[in-house]
């Protein structure tokens, strides 16, 4: 299991995963704020005052992991963004389950539908499993993955 | 499945600092998006007229008994003096002009208000929290479900003026 966890193969196949994911992810929401702002608001986590400052950065910032993800560059970062950005909606969803809200996850933004709170749930749980693989591999071999230099 | 920890930790706290810039950075680039906008989103979310959050039954009955919480009938007085939910107030949509000014408990802007109507087809309770909302109350949630899901799920009712 830990031999298969550190195949660089596999490390790149996750990382083109999740980069993909979090660029889909970013331009779908990117494109429409005033959604997405209203999901994140559905969530009942943030006030008022930060909703819209998140619907404005988070799309940029997961575009932003998945380029990082996608090329290499910097990528410790970019798999710790990911690391920390899905661990973030898992936590949320969980909240937003154990308060019993009838809403839609909105991580693909509004107009994707993306099914109920569970299947999002058992998404954003896999999608942190293969960034903790990533980044696990990228702190492993030092930042340097398929020739590419990611360190700070 | 084995986190290899030392080499992680040593430095995890770097990737923290670089993750917050990128999120500083991230939230700066979104902002300077947003002014290149046609109808750029505001700083501070409003929350739209008509468009109140909805809870379902078990969020609602945690609300109600809680007991902190405004619970507003929008049903027609008739209905409310026949039965509704415990603690409730009856704040009718053809009546709210007349009343709201009658409700004291309304005073307090930012306590939590929950309004519901018959059942999850009437639009009363979605019309009197548009209008709270409008009127500056900050917290206010629509049970979808009404009356018809308090009382098929066998829940206590209270009935009377």
């Amino acid at each position: 299991m830990k031999r298969l966890l550190s195949n660089q193969k596999l490390g790149l196949v996750l990382r083109l995963i999740v980069g993909g994911v979090f660029l889909y992810a970013g331009i779908l929401k990117a494109r429409s704020p005033e959604a997405f702002a209203d999901s994140i608001a559905a969530f009942r986590i943030l006030p008022l005052s930060f909703i819209n400052l998140f619907a404005l950065g988070l799309p940029v910032l997961e575009v932003v992991t998945g380029l990082l993800l996608a090329t290499g560059f910097q990528l410790r970062i970019g798999a710790f963004s990911a690391l920390f950005l899905s661990a973030l909606f898992v936590i949320a969803l969980l909240s937003a389950g154990l308060r019993g809200l009838n809403i839609d996850c909105g991580c693909f933004g509004a107009a994707a539908r993306s099914g109920s709170l569970g299947i999002a749930l058992g998404r954003d749980i896999l999608l942190a499993a293969m960034a903790l693989t990533v980044y696990r591999q990228a702190v492993i071999s030092g930042g340097l993955c398929k020739g590419t230099r990611s360190r700070l | 499945m084995g986190f290899d920890g030392e080499a992680v930790a040593s430095k995890w706290g770097k990737d923290l600092a670089g993750f917050t810039l990128l999120a500083v950075a991230s939230a700066c680039l979104g902002l300077l998006i947003n002014q290149g906008r046609e109808h750029p989103l505001p700083l501070i979310y409003v929350i739209k007229a008509g468009q109140s959050e909805t809870v379902g039954l078990p969020e609602f009955r945690k609300i109600v008994e809680s007991e902190n919480a405004i619970i507003l009938d929008a049903r027609p007085a008739l209905f409310y003096r026949r039965g509704h939910v415990p603690g409730a107030i009856s704040l009718s949509r053809e009546q709210f002009e007349k009343e709201y000014p009658k409700r004291k408990a309304l005073n307090d802007k930012d306590r939590l208000i929950a309004v519901y109507c018959s059942g999850a087809d009437c639009k009363d309770s979605g019309m009197v929290a548009a209008a709270l909302v409008k009127l500056g109350h900050s917290r206010v949630l629509v049970f979808a479900g009404g009356w018809d899901a308090w009382t098929g799920a066998g829940l206590p009712a209270e009935a009377g003026p």
